[in-house]
């Protein structure tokens, strides 16, 4: 079946080869379960803006499967069009027939860079980007320590060799996150042990960006996890998960990386393998799709998986200890996409909330929208990014909260700039953070060694 | 003809962002919810005015290039496919309501609004936009009204025609008018009511003025389960013969729920060989008795169990398994030929047996989930098309379900409309002067036959490359190969 569909593209597309034929190409049996019905279209943000089949997700289906039966070469446009996707997986939600479109998407990426034609240089840039500098610890917090100082843009002077850039350069540079002290930076100890009777003990997954630029939120996990009598083991050895390579095409630095952490931490040594970084938690989930083919990793892939949790969904399952907050507060939470389409966690970032008994959440509309960060997206499609997050702040406003509220640090970063952008005095915060300030302030850690 | 003056006007006339012409684009709008006829437009323009509507028109009219109107592309009879080298006006930019006035109880939208909005921004004012097809998280009001939209709760508060109150139309030669009036009564022909259900055939809506419907002051939703699909059926009859007229009463088989359980877990049983999902609205007070006639019904139908939703998470996910039910046949079968028909409620039993044995004489599975109350039924086969010969006996099964339908004393019904998929039943629906009557009426509007050519009417020869066969034209849903 392959051969004689690479042949055929071979023959109506002679300057192309077929991209999506092969084992890891966008599994056709998938495709066909799409019936057409559009169902998906209005849970979609792009083919919301834009309002063009193309960018819905029926349409680029339809690109998917017109490519891989030969009917439609893998040109510019059918690139245009599948690149302006979020990956954001509303669509999956709204999808009645289980078209599990995150992985076609990831799928059809990874045969587009095959086809892609980058310049050299571009090329050697992303490889420095995703398979050296994102899973190097001490390279990355460099960056971090060189953006410290200067905040200057050689993270981001990086990040421009994935091409595409826009032309208004300049349009990016204040969506540079500030950089924090040097000190969040910091390792995380190998062990910490439970305040009080340990009830449970977990394995905790850092996350490349997020330790560098989140180090204090991945600590305050920690606490809180403590808090509730849980002990936290940190294998040194972990490194970046791979999402941000997988979701740019490049499923195969993702699978190295996966390699790597599945040796490093032992999951079935743990009660879980717990992350403060929804994204990231998305690609330990999908793990043991990445390495279903592979006949040393797939069994442990997939135990490893099956253990990947994010914190709030940890801390709700066992129930989580209640505290009050030291400044009563109104606040709106966002869900991550990944969070909330890919893993379906919903309620319990809000149980968790809940727990801290003075925080009173707020309704905000569209909550489950993606605000346009979505990995590199708001580098490489700057124009639709920042009407997502127009929207998004137009939202936030709206619901008059102070606090935002979300869990993954590219929502984070993004909205906490669309709140500078608008003069807005908003702080961005992940769940666990304000937790572990209430548990801080009724005198939870006293007398605990803590990171 | 001067193609490049044609798309250069216009270009001009919805500005060079808002207009496709690239093979790869225009190959994504070839087909609605039909996936069985395709045709590529020559061009896809997606304007955002009544103005830039009409300019359309005229330019396409001057070069005589045919116009297809699509909202959302969710129609099942292919209406909004385009006629090859037609121009596709797509309305997903024309998405604005325009004037909610809660007075009168009515709306003023676009016809690119999406169903399901109008309510959410609506109900919490106390009300909503009462027709409600399953794809009414999809769908427009604009081809709900080119369709004369059904759904579930249809059964008590009517079809769209029943919503639509006025209608800005752009005719065939440019020209703006409005049909129909604000209020309850307007003199004159009812030329609304023709355009309604015209499903693109006459004019352009460019704007709609709908009924808001009052939220009812109490809504108990609940499902019946039974062991034997006869007596679901059963329940359902007894129920209309006693007088009762639930908001909505869905009834879903075996299949249906096998299928909804694996996609979105909506808490129907799977052992049941039915469910009736039913729902009562209006004071508590009335709905009290009926709640309890209906239990007494039920279980003398020998139903094995029977819930009622106690919250309005519950509820909703009651129905939410009724309203993704088409698409989750998707997962248990590669391809599903849905059908549409309508039989008299006291003969549901025993079509539904008939079809049984039909399912067993083809070895092809066919499910059933259709609005009971008003015997609108939706059959579908199921079938693997990629089984060499599997797609011949999925046709023959399914025109064997139509004739039992039609025995049963029913109608090939229009729910999903005519499209291109049931042209040519028309002629045996209705005799030579309906038909002719139908012509006369749409070649009166529409003097160049420029307007969605070859749906709805029969023409003498049919302008619709048909692809494949006859029968195979009533597919409906699932990608063919
Ligand atoms: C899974 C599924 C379930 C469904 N369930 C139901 C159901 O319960 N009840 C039901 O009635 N239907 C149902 N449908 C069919 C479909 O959703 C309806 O026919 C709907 O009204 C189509 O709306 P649309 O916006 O998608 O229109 P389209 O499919 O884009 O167009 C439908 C027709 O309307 C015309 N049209 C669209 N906009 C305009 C305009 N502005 N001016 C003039 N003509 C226009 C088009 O030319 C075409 O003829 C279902 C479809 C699917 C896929
Ligand atoms: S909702 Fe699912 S089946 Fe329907 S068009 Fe979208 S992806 Fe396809
Ligand atoms: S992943 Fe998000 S952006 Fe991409 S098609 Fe689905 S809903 Fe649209």
């Amino acid at each position: 079946m392959a051969t004689d569909q690479k042949a055929g593209f071979a023959q109506v597309f002679p300057e192309y080869e077929n991209p999506f034929v092969g084992p890891e190409a966008p599994d056709r049996e998938m495709i066909q379960r799409c019936i057409h019905c559009g169902f998906c279209g209005t849970s979609c943000p792009t083919f919301t803006l834009l309002g063009n089949e193309m960018d819905s997700p029926r349409g680029r289906i339809y690109l998917m499967r017109m490519v891989t039966d030969g009917e439609m070469a893998p040109n510019e446009t059918v690139m245009k069009h599948l690149d302006r996707c979020l990956d954001c997986r509303a669509c999956e939600t709204a999808c009645p027939s289980g078209v599990p479109y995150g992985s076609l998407i990831e799928a059809a990426r990874e045969g587009l860079e095959k086809v892609r034609k980058r310049p050299l240089s571009v090329r050697i840039l992303r490889r420095i980007l995703f398979r050296w500098l994102l899973p190097n610890r001490v390279l990355l917090n460099l960056a971090g320590v060189a953006t410290r100082l200067y905040q200057t843009t050689f993270l981001k002077s990086m990040v421009r060799g994935l091409g595409l850039l826009p032309k208004k350069l300049a349009e990016l540079e204040p969506m540079m996150p500030e950089a924090p002290p040097v000190s969040s930076m910091r390792a995380l100890p190998a062990e910490v042990a439970a305040i009080g009777e340990e009830k449970y003990r977990v394995a905790f997954f850092g996350g490349c960006i997020q330790s560098t630029l989140f180090g204090d939120v991945n600590r305050a996990a920690i606490r809180a996890l403590a808090a509730n009598g849980v002990r936290v083991v940190f294998p040194a050895s972990q490194t970046c998960c791979g999402a941000l390579q997988a979701h740019a095409g490049d499923r195969e630095a993702a699978r190295i990386l996966a390699r790597e952490n599945i040796d490093a931490i032992d999951a079935g040594e743990f009660d879980a393998v717990i992350l403060a970084v929804s994204g990231c938690g998305a690609m330990l989930h999908e793990y043991k799709d990445l390495l279903a083919e592979d006949p040393v990793y797939a069994s442990r892939a997939e135990a490893f998986s099956d253990k990947a949790m994010d914190v709030t969904v940890f801390l709700a399952r066992i129930g989580v200890r209640e505290a009050h907050h030291p400044e009563p507060r109104k606040i709106a939470y966002h869900h991550p996409c990944h969070l909330f389409h890919a893993l379906k966690v919903r309620k319990e970032p809000l149980e968790v909330l809940s727990a801290i008994r003075n925080v009173e959440s707020v309704p905000l509309n569209e909550s489950d929208w993606c605000c346009g960060s979505a990995g590199s997206y708001n580098l490489t499609q700057t124009e639709i990014s920042m009407r997502l997050l127009d929207r998004k702040m137009g939202h936030v406003k709206d619901s008059e909260a102070p606090v935002v509220c979300t869990g993954n640090p590219g929502c984070q970063i993004q909205i906490a700039f669309g709140a500078r952008e608008r003069d807005m005095d908003l702080r961005v915060v992940h769940p666990v953070v304000l937790l572990d300030e209430a548990y801080e302030a009724e005198g939870v850690y006293r007398n605990a060694t803590l990171p | 003809m001067d193609s490049a003056g044609f798309i250069q006007k216009l270009t001009d006339a919805v500005g060079e962002d808002y207009i496709h012409t690239d093979p790869v684009a225009l190959r994504t709008y070839d087909c609605d919810g039909l996936t069985i006829y395709k045709g590529i437009p020559s061009a896809v323009v997606l304007p955002e005015t009544t103005e830039e509507v009409s300019r359309i028109v005229g330019i396409c009219r001057e070069y005589r290039v045919p116009l297809i109107a699509r909202g959302a592309g969710t129609g099942l009879s292919g209406g909004a496919t385009p006629l090859p080298g037609g121009v596709l006006i797509v309305f997903t930019r024309m998405n604005k309501i325009l004037e909610l006035d809660y007075v009168n109880r009515l709306a003023r939208v676009q016809p690119g609004v999406v169903n399901l909005h109008l309510s959410r921004e609506t109900l919490p004012h106390g009300f909503h936009y009462a027709p409600d097809p399953s794809s009414q998280a999809a769908c427009t009001i604009g081809g709900n009204t080119a369709e004369n939209a059904g759904g579930a709760h249809c059964l008590k508060y009517g079809m769209t025609t029943n919503h639509i109150l006025e209608m800005t139309v752009v005719l065939p030669t440019g020209e703006v008018v409005h049909l129909g009036a604000d209020g309850e009564d307007s003199p004159g022909l009812d030329l609304r009511g023709f355009f309604v259900g015209s499903e693109g055939t006459f004019a352009v809506i460019t704007e709609l003025i709908v009924r808001l419907t009052p939220n009812p002051e109490s809504v108990r939703t609940m499902l019946a389960c039974f062991a034997q699909v006869g007596d679901a059926c059963r329940t359902v009859s007894d129920v209309i013969a006693a007088g009762a007229v639930p908001a909505a009463m869905e009834l879903m088989d075996r299949y249906t729920i096998e299928a909804v359980e694996t996609v979105v877990q909506a808490g129907y049983p799977k052992d049941a060989e039915a469910v009736l999902l039913i729902e009562l609205d209006g004071l508590p007070s009335s709905i009290k008795p009926l709640e309890t006639l209906i239990r007494d019904i039920s279980e003398k139908n020998n139903c094995s169990s029977f819930r009622i939703a106690q919250t309005e998470e519950e509820r909703e996910g009651l129905w939410m398994g009724r309203k993704k039910a088409f698409g989750a046949f998707g997962v248990i079968a590669p391809t599903y030929y849905c059908l549409d028909g309508t039989v008299p409620r006291s003969k549901l039993a025993q079509v539904l047996e008939e079809f049984d044995e039909i399912s067993a004489r083809y070895n092809l599975r066919i499910t059933n989930v259709f609005h009971a109350g008003d015997g609108s039924l939706h059959p579908n086969v199921l079938f693997d098309d990629r089984v060499p010969g599997e797609t011949e006996r999925a046709i023959e099964c399914g025109s064997e379900v139509l004739r039992a339908c039609i025995r049963a004393g029913g109608v090939l019904s229009g729910e999903h409309g005519i499209g291109i998929e049931k042209i040519r039943e028309m002629k045996d629906q209705f005799d030579e002067p309906t038909l002719e009557i139908m012509e006369r009426v749409r070649d009166a509007i529409d003097q160049d036959g420029l307007m969605n050519p070859g749906k709805l009417i029969p023409d003498e020869e049919n302008v619709f490359p048909v692809a494949l066969g006859g029968a195979i034209a009533r597919m409906g849903g699932g990608m063919t190969k």
